[in-house]
């Protein structure tokens, strides 16, 4: 309940105003004038009483109301956490400082410091002794050393945390303080160390600015309580870099045309997560087993390991010397893991692209290697081979997340995969802003961070790459024939490269619908050494 | 309305809270005592009258939110700094304009307080002479007041300077 003097002057005349109001509409021969015995007798009382609810209304609102929350500067700490338990959410807590405070002596008789004794600084910042010490010249057990300081003094320290939680508890060796109580032979206290590890809790403004992904957490109900949900179950949710939701009328969602007339009937959801800015690669050695050989060329199939919603394979070579050659021609195969088309309706291989239902295969077309001895010699039926694969931990857990009953869509199937990665190529000349210091290597890795920064785009361009470079230093980009160049290769879900190249990378109209390729499946990526810059060499200002 | 002689028909009333106000023959002495019995409605000056003394007179802490200004003249009264009845007229004057600025704001204010009659709206209020009670230590302030209709009322009004005792003449 509100008090009188809590009451603002404004609130209460606004509440006379309206107990008037009221009071006269039903009795307009009443006189309610200032001075009146009615007015004294019911109209003030009255509005006293209105202005009260009024403000405790007012208060409620604000405790209550996520809005009003977001907007007020201050929000108390316990309705704050009151209003967020309802979303699950609770304020971070934050620690206390804790270490060691220096007490100065002037003799050495042996004192004792019990726990929960205060020392204060001078602004008022309180640290409490944490275990009652005691302390003498000849320590026993656990007994602290008093020990001689300059000036004939003598210390002895005492450990403490901060009585508050928070960063204001962090106070630097030498620190004055002040016991709250009466220690024998006491001279002064000091902070004996750097007093460390205090942290503020979480912002209340904080805290609510997670709310509306709070909201979003309590169900896949679309692209964005998708991505939250997904990135709420990562350890570190900024590795999400970008989600695609590819679903009904997509070109590149095939498993929701399994019926006889092969229309979209949606029902059906891909979820494409980038968790890389670079693509990673995965490098191992794995056998081959020979399929068969011509006079120069041997065939061998190795079986891919378990790479849960693996890209694409990037490189193939002899094992024993991969740095020989380059790779190897290869093909990949993809292939359901068993039990993928009763858990997610896939039909054929293609559809468990980039998921984690799918598994793989590489046909390698290698150079013959020889075993046995004269009449016994004959290709090598087995082959060890260097393998590097596109593939970024994570598409796994992810699925895991999607199917489980806490949060599975019951309106929609739902498959996580790995996006399908343009990987882009760029060179170009170009000439530098008079008092430009930008290297090649700045300009290019500039480039590399736009390209790899990107979301689910579709559509990549040699202005926008110029723009950057201009950003950045150069004072023009060459776009003409001899200019920049840029290009991209994707590996679509049937397992073949697409190439694209000219002033720009559009993904929506690349391969068949089987490879999956659109603007929803496919991000940029740009590799190290595949972004080349020549400062010097423009000609051609854009 | 005992004794007067206007036609009070159709106009907003008040609750009484002081004795009854007669139509003034010469000078009538006003009390604070509060009405006893049935309570009764108030009407014309006699309305207008009380309303001014209790805005007059009201102890500034004894309402929460009191108008706008301290009542001066009573505070004064009763911490016995009024040495003179030069002194006494000055904090009279101050303390009036303060209550008749009050009533003009809400006489005037007739779309939130309705229509009111020229002879209940109390144009001027003079200190026409002062009486000092020293048994009762009550001061008689006589008082003339001015309606916009043009009528003039004089009456005295006892205010007593003891604390505790100022509902009681």
């Amino acid at each position: 309940m509100t008090t009188i003097a809590e009451l603002t002057r404004d609130a209460y005349d606004t509440a006379v105003k309206a107990a008037v109001d009221t009071v006269r509409a039903g009795h307009p021969d009443l006189d309610l004038r200032s001075g009146t015995a009615i007015r004294a007798l019911v109209v003030e009382p009255g509005a006293l009483l209105d202005a009260s609810q009024r403000d405790v209304v007012s208060r409620l609102r604000t405790a209550m109301s996520l809005r009003a929350m977001s907007r007020e500067a201050t929000v108390p700490r316990e309705d704050a956490e009151a209003v967020l338990s309802n979303f699950g959410i609770e304020l971070g807590g934050g620690t206390k400082a804790t270490g060691l405070v220096r007490v100065n002596l002037t003799g050495t008789a042996p004192v004792t410091v019990r726990a929960g004794v205060t020392f204060v600084t001078e602004d008022g910042v309180k640290f409490v002794v944490t275990r009652t010490t005691s302390a003498s010249v000849d320590p026993v057990a656990d007994e602290e050393a008093i020990r001689p300081a300059t000036g004939g003094r003598y210390y002895f320290t005492v450990p403490v945390e901060a009585e508050e939680v928070g960063a204001s508890g962090n106070i630097q060796q030498g620190r004055s303080l002040e016991c709250s109580i009466i220690i024998g032979n006491y001279y002064s206290a000091e902070a004996f160390s750097d007093l460390t590890g205090g942290e503020d809790g979480e912002s209340v403004a904080s805290a609510v600015a997670r709310i509306p992904a709070a909201l979003a957490y309590r169900g896949m109900t679309n692209a964005l309580s998708t991505r939250a949900q997904l990135a709420a179950s990562l350890p570190d949710p900024s590795v999400l870099r970008a989600v695609s939701c590819v679903g009904h009328r997509d070109r590149a969602q095939l498993r929701d045309k399994h019926n006889p007339l092969g229309i979209a009937v949606g029902g059906r959801v891909d979820v494409y997560a980038r968790l890389f800015d670079i693509p990673g690669v995965e490098s191992f050695v794995a056998d081959g087993i020979l399929l068969g050989h011509d006079e120069s060329t041997a065939t061998y199939r190795i079986a891919l390991p378990s790479y849960p919603g693996f890209y694409a394979v990037r490189y193939v070579g002899p094992a024993e010397d991969p740095g020989r050659f380059g790779s190897f021609q290869y093909e990949l195969e993809r292939s359901m893991a068993p039990g993928a088309s009763a858990a997610h309706d896939f039909a054929d291989s293609p559809e468990v692209a980039w998921s984690a239902y799918q598994n793989g295969s590489v046909l390698v077309y290698a150079d013959l290697v020889y075993e046995g001895e004269d009449a016994d010699r004959h290709v090598a039926v087995s082959r060890s081979f260097k393998v590097d694969l596109y593939w970024t931990d994570g598409i796994k857990a992810l699925q895991e997340l999607v199917d489980s009953p806490e949060v599975r869509n019951v309106a929609a199937d739902c498959v996580v995969r790995s996006p399908a990665v343009c990987l882009v190529s760029m060179t170009t000349p170009l000439r530098l802003r008079a008092g430009s210091s930008a290297t090649a290597a700045e300009l290019e890795q500039a480039v590399m961070d736009y390209v790899n920064g990107r979301s689910f785009t579709g559509r990549l361009t040699r202005s926008e790459l110029a723009n950057v470079l201009i950003q950045h230093g150069a004072e023009s980009v060459d776009l003409g024939d001899a200019g920049m160049r840029l290009a991209g290769r994707v590996c679509g879900a049937d397992g073949k490269w697409y190439y694209l190249e000219g002033d720009a990378l559009d993904v929506s109209a690349v391969g068949p619908e089987r490879a999956m390729i659109s603007p929803g499946t496919v991000v940029f990526a740009a590799e190290q050494g595949s972004i080349q810059v020549s400062i010097g060499a423009g000609s051609v200002a854009t | 309305m005992n004794g007067t002689t206007r036609d009070y028909t159709d106009r907003q009333v008040d609750l009484e809270f002081l004795q009854t106000v007669v139509e003034p023959v010469g000078v009538t002495e006003l009390s604070f005592t509060a009405a006893k019995g049935t309570s009764r409605r108030v009407t014309g000056m006699q309305k207008a009258i009380q309303r001014y003394v209790a805005l007059l007179l009201t102890p500034s802490s004894s309402v929460p939110f009191p108008a706008e200004a301290d009542n001066i003249l009573l505070d004064a009264l009763r911490a016995g700094t009024v040495s003179n009845t030069g002194y006494l007229r000055h904090l009279f004057n101050t303390a009036n304009a303060v209550a008749l600025d009050i009533i003009r704001r809400d006489d005037y204010n007739t779309q939130r307080f309705g229509d009111q009659k020229g002879d209940e709206r109390i144009a001027a209020v003079e200190l026409a002479g002062v009486t000092v009670d020293y048994e009762t230590s009550t001061l008689g302030l006589s008082l003339v007041f001015r309606t916009e209709a043009g009528s003039d009322y004089a009456y005295v009004l006892p205010v007593s300077t003891s604390h505790g005792r100022e509902q009681t003449a």
